[in-house]
């Protein structure tokens, strides 16, 4: 199957309203965190795919952000809008607090993780245990939020970025 | 010194760094473990990283800060799951 730039971009959209349905859905927790993380993995493909074409099979979503370019596509629409460095530093910053949640977060071996096996992950990392209640649901909350904030600026950013 | 050396220079001298692994090949990446990173959300531990960035006797400048594209702020005990 050949995938362009497009159906990347399309995919992820898709992905990240697939992902919410599924976190809605109950239960299957491991399945809307690796849904939300592709959502994310896709956005990164799109934008990438439009600097390189060659394939990339590794699914490291660092190395993807930055040959994505997003970050810097993101800080010449913030110049654009004659924000102050500071404040587009601070927006950078805030950018790159997203990524690394997700990418801490996020693995592809989820997609063969039953919700166990995801909680025991998320449990060994110590992440979140001062609060109470399904630690899962709640990291696979966090995940999509996050994935949500790269899904909609990037979409925004596709679109600016093509006029 | 290169960039990867600077920026790590300034991370170790700004945080217990247990660990840290960075590259650059059109901007920099890799991650940064410390125990300074405990109970501190995510946008917190970026703000750290880039206030350390942007301070101390040798700052990186504006056009070396947009060269660093991601370094993930880990726990150890975050980057012992992570990396596994």
């Amino acid at each position: 199957m050949q995938i362009s730039a497009e159906h990347y971009f399309h995919a992820a959209l898709e992905r990240i309203r697939q992902a919410n349905l599924i976190y809605r859905a109950g239960d299957s927790y491991a399945l809307a965190m690796y849904t939300s993380g592709l959502a994310v993995e896709s956005m990164l493909r799109a934008f990438r795919w439009k600097k390189d074409q060659s394939f990339e099979g590794r699914h490291d979503l660092l190395r993807l952000f930055r040959e994505s370019g997003l970050l810097q596509l993101n800080e010449e629409h913030l110049q654009s809008k004659g924000l102050s460095p500071a404040t587009i530093l601070d927006q950078v910053a805030r950018f790159q607090g997203i990524m690394n949640h997700i990418v801490l977060l996020w693995t592809n071996d989820l997609r063969y993780a039953p919700d166990a096996l995801a909680r025991s992950r998320v449990v060994k990392m110590r992440l979140y245990e001062q609060r109470k209640g399904n630690i899962l649901k709640g990291a696979s909350l966090r995940l999509q939020n996050a994935a949500q904030e790269i899904i909609t600026r990037g979409a925004f950013l596709w679109t600016w970025s093509k006029k | 010194m290169d960039l990867v050396e600077k920026v790590a220079h300034i991370l170790e001298g700004s945080f217990a760094v247990e660990d840290i692994k960075l590259e650059d090949d059109g901007g920099v990446i890799g991650y940064v473990v410390s125990n300074d990173f405990h109970g501190l959300e995510f946008m917190d531990r970026q703000m750290k990283i880039h206030k350390a960035l942007r301070a101390g006797p040798t700052p990186l400048t504006a056009a070396e800060l947009r060269r660093v594209a991601a370094i993930a702020a880990l726990t150890p005990e975050e980057f012992l799951v992570w990396s596994a």
